[in-house]
């Protein structure tokens, strides 16, 4: 099999720079235009601005449909993170994978979460490893949008998306700024965060920084936690240079340095650790509690279990993340022809303890170079690209749990894998009938150096019915390359090995439709999609016979089928709603899942209202989320689940309503104080069915997960302006 | 519920296409626009300005040249304050920004913000790059006379002024 090696690889990289450059050479610059958009040459003028949807049901100008969430957008939201951000829009959620953890996903389409890519400027530096813990950490300082299209093959450059791409788009500044935001709240919530940008002839520097901690919440007295404590610290600095030999260079590096518990509330990690037996917790609180505090009901028996004995240990999951991470883009242009440069850098490491399962320390490097050239050729413009990513993880593990065959031994790389992916890719744009319709083609081809050869092409055509209205279709196919980290199984850390022979790529076929209308008042997106998933990894647990687990494919594949529409109406000159509804058809053979998809609902409703006049910012976000199918999601046939007390979880998940408020006032051009209740009405899962499920034989898990895993929270702070 | 549900997503589906359908067959764009006023006091539409030229400047808060140009703009809408042509700035912006903007810059014409699609607007104005800044002269019955993409500079302002708004 063709194995590509680096040497090589980057001899075609330089191959293909020189190409670029020795054409640079001939050319004279004059501005053009933006790959991915709809692009005219604009020769003798200074273009520095785009307008820029920014409305729920508003689309950018680009063939590819893609919403944006601009700065002034995400101050509404009350959001301090990529996750919090990214909740309660349609289309777009968070899955919580974990209750004592809080592993939470961005999903698009409600595909699980590692099907979405996350891209820094265009740069996908992020994985699987860190999709677990790491969106929580991407702050929102420092950003001029968040742009997030939704499709198999919605980016050129990661194929991977098989949801989608959500792209962090950093704002390059134009003039000296700061800004200091504090705040506090409830569980002991603080939070400092820090922007300054210094501009200078030619370019601008800029520096991020937060401090964000909260403590762990129990909603119902069980000493379990449903919500995890943090302690964050995020640094990032950007330096923008208008002409770097002609280049427009755009960097960003990131740091990031977080501890979380769960499990056990507090933060005494050390105590935490040290207790390795009796019982703190209570088991008989919550709904359908165990008659005991001391043990629960065996379904299968009936009887009581033997009473918990290994102390806050059991439960515990400590998690301490560092990372660094960089992403830079270089842009230039030759008359008509625009080369781009891109290049990206990740180091993760992971110290994860997990009580009862293993001590885990993981690490995980990531790089990303690309370049590519955009040419007019005709009435064509063509996009040539080359690719290459690389992303390893190497672990140490120490088995914790007392019956598995490795327990108290280390083990290296349990979990460990590298992947080697050249790509190139090639896109052609076109439009006819004087531009009302828009035509973007493309195909990729990657070599993995574990899966392969693999072609994914895609798609879009933008028709413009008027100035109005348009319509976007796509159809598409993306792939991933599953990993075999603690992602779908923690327990998989406690097999002696995990056996990747019968793996295969993940892939997608993705068709899908957006109509959009738009006037000065009111813009309106209905989105139609049909995705469908092949080759969907699954950990399975082979113990029994070859005494390792599996990473296979699901024998049968997973489709989602949806339709969601989101508009927003400028009611009044101050006063803008916004309504939006999805609904959901999931097909899926439940038994060659596994119980291994998060239940995800039918349907949901958001409403909207924002005040914005005179010195007030007034938000109010209501969302009634429908019930999901557990029994389907979570194999009841195969693995039914049963509360503590011994009776059987239901079958649907109920609807429940959660709403959010936020009030900003501006008591002058700097100052500005804002209050937030997110979930003012208290709505928690927890106080209707808990997160903790039981098996057959009565062994407990904590992912039974539906809604709300933290109750009603207030927040208040004040955000200073220079 | 879950059948109405799937009913009500049917009916919006077709909803959808019939507004579609019918949107897709609407007559050619009229030049107007029914815009909030900066401050959220009050929405404004072209039509209010009647039978006079009027000179709309589409702006972004993070845009350099929208910036440099303010000046020069604010000083012909002085000049020509009585000449009945006027000035209208368009903030492609959040609100909290472009008033930043304004603040530090105190042009003394009108100023409406454009928040929802702005490119379906600028497209409507004969901006079909969606680019900042842009400038546009309407003559008295309200179509394009003169356009400009990018930052406008005196000779291009006072001659596209003079063809477009000039008294009869």
């Amino acid at each position: 099999m063709f194995r590509p090696q680096t040497t090589s690889l980057a001899l075609a990289i330089a191959l293909a720079f020189s190409h670029f450059l020795a054409l640079a050479a001939e050319s004279e610059a004059t501005p053009a235009s933006t790959p991915n958009s709809k692009t005219q040459s604009l020769k003798s003028v200074v273009v520095s601005g785009h307008a820029s949807a920014t409305q729920q049901g508003a689309l950018r100008d680009d063939v590819v449909a893609t919403e944006s969430i601009n700065a002034a957008e995400i101050a509404k939201t009350g959001a301090t993170n990529l996750t919090e951000l990214m909740s309660h829009r349609p289309g777009i959620d968070v899955q919580v994978e974990c209750s004592v953890c809080n592993v939470r996903n961005i999903t698009l389409n409600n595909l699980p979460g590692r099907f979405t890519t996350l891209m820094l400027d265009g740069v996908p530096i992020f994985s699987s490893v860190s999709n677990s813990y790491g969106l929580d950490m991407i702050g929102l300082n420092g950003l001029e949008r968040v742009d997030i299209s939704r499709g198999a093959g919605s980016s050129l450059i990661a194929p991977e998306s098989l949801g989608g791409t959500v792209n962090l788009v950093t704002k390059r500044p134009t003039h000296d700024e700061g800004e200091l935001d504090l705040s506090a709240g409830s569980y002991d919530y603080r939070r400092g965060s820090g922007y300054a940008a210094k501009t200078f002839t030619g370019g601008a520097l800029t520096f991020t920084g937060t401090l964000q901690k909260q403590d762990s919440a129990d909603g119902v007295g069980y000493g379990i936690s449903q919500y995890t404590g943090y302690d964050r610290k995020l640094a990032g600095f950007g330096l923008f240079l208008d002409d770097v030999g002609g280049f427009k260079v755009k960097t960003r590096f990131d740091h990031v340095d977080e501890k979380r518990m769960g499990g056990p509330m507090g933060d005494d990690y050390d105590a935490v650790k040290a207790s390795t037996s009796g019982n703190p917790f209570d088991f008989s609180k919550g709904p359908n509690g165990s008659p005991n505090a001391n043990s629960w009901v065996v379904p299968s028996t009936g009887a009581l279990s033997d009473a918990y004995n290994d102390g806050n240990f059991g439960l515990a999951q400590i998690i301490f993340t560092k990372r660094d991470q960089f992403a830079g883009t270089a842009e230039r242009e030759f008359g008509d022809t625009k080369l781009r440069f891109a290049a990206g850098y990740a180091r993760h490491r992971q110290d994860s303890w997990y009580g009862g399962d293993a001590d885990y320390f993981g690490r995980q490097k990531q790089y990303y170079l690309e370049s590519s050239v955009q040419q007019p050729v005709g009435s064509a413009l063509l996009t040539a690209g080359l690719n290459y990513r690389y992303e390893d993880l190497h672990s140490r593990s120490v088995s914790e749990d007392p019956s598995s065959p490795t327990f108290g031994v280390m083990r290296t790389d349990a979990d460990a894998y590298v992947y080697r992916t050249p790509g190139v890719y090639l896109q052609d744009y076109q439009t006819f009938f004087d531009k009302q319709l828009e035509l973007n083609a493309s195909l990729r081809y990657d070599h993995n150096n574990v899966y392969g050869n693999i072609t994914t092409p895609r798609l879009n055509l933008l028709w413009h019915h008027s100035d109005n209205v348009s319509s976007r279709f796509a159809i598409g196919q993306g792939y991933r390359l599953p990993t075999s980290f603690f992602e779908l199984e923690h327990a998989v850390l406690s097999a002696p090995a995990i056996d990747r022979s019968g793996a295969k790529a993940e892939k997608s076929n993705n068709v899908s439709y957006a109509l959009n209308y738009a006037d000065d008042r009111l813009a309106v997106t209905a989105t139609l999609n049909h995705t469908t998933i092949k080759n969907l990894a699954l950990f399975v647990d082979d113990t029994a016979n070859s005494g390792n687990y599996l990473l296979v494919p699901a024998a049968s594949n997973y489709t989602i089928n949806n339709i969601d529409v989101v508009g927003t109406w400028q009611i009044t000159p101050g006063d803008a709603l916004t309504v939006g509804a999805e609904r959901y058809q999931y097909k899926f053979k439940d038994t060659d899942f596994q119980g291994s998809l998060f239940a995800r609902p039918d349907y949901r409703f958001t409403f909207t209202l924002d005040h914005d006049a005179g010195p007030w910012d007034l938000n109010a976000r209501a969302t009634y989320t429908g019930p999901a199918n557990l029994a389907k999601f979570y194999d009841y046939a195969d693995t039914p689940r049963y509360n503590l007390d011994g009776t059987a979880k239901r079958d649907k998940s109920p609807g429940f309503w959660s709403v959010d408020l936020r009030a900003a006032y501006q008591w002058n051009k700097s100052v500005q104080t804002y209050i937030g209740i997110n979930n003012a009405f208290d709505y928690q899962q927890a106080k209707k069915d808990s997160f903790l499920w039981l098996d057959r034989d009565g062994n407990i898990d904590v992912t039974h997960i539906w809604g709300p895993n933290i109750g009603r929270t207030v927040v208040a702070g004040v955000k200073l302006t220079f | 519920m879950g059948r109405a549900v799937s009913l009500w997503a049917r009916a919006t589906g077709l909803i959808a296409l019939a507004l579609a359908s019918q949107l897709a067959l609407a007559a050619p764009p009229v030049m107007d626009f029914e815009l909030p006023m900066i401050d959220g006091s009050k929405f404004a539409r072209l039509a209010d300005f009647g039978a006079k030229p009027v000179l709309l400047n589409f702006w972004g808060s993070e845009c350099p040249p929208c910036a440099r140009e303010m000046p020069l703009l604010n000083a012909q809408a002085q000049a020509q304050a009585n000449t009945g042509l006027t000035f209208i700035g368009i903030a492609v912006d959040e609100r909290a920004a472009a008033e930043r903007f304004l603040a530090r810059l105190r042009p003394g014409y009108l100023q409406l913000i454009a928040r929802q699609q702005p490119e379906v607007l600028m497209r409507r104005f004969g901006n079909r790059l969606g680019a900042l800044p842009y400038t546009v002269l309407l003559d008295a019955k309200h179509g394009i006379c003169a356009a400009r993409v990018g930052e406008v500079d005196a000779a291009w302002l006072e001659a596209a002024i003079k063809a477009c708004a000039a008294p009869a």
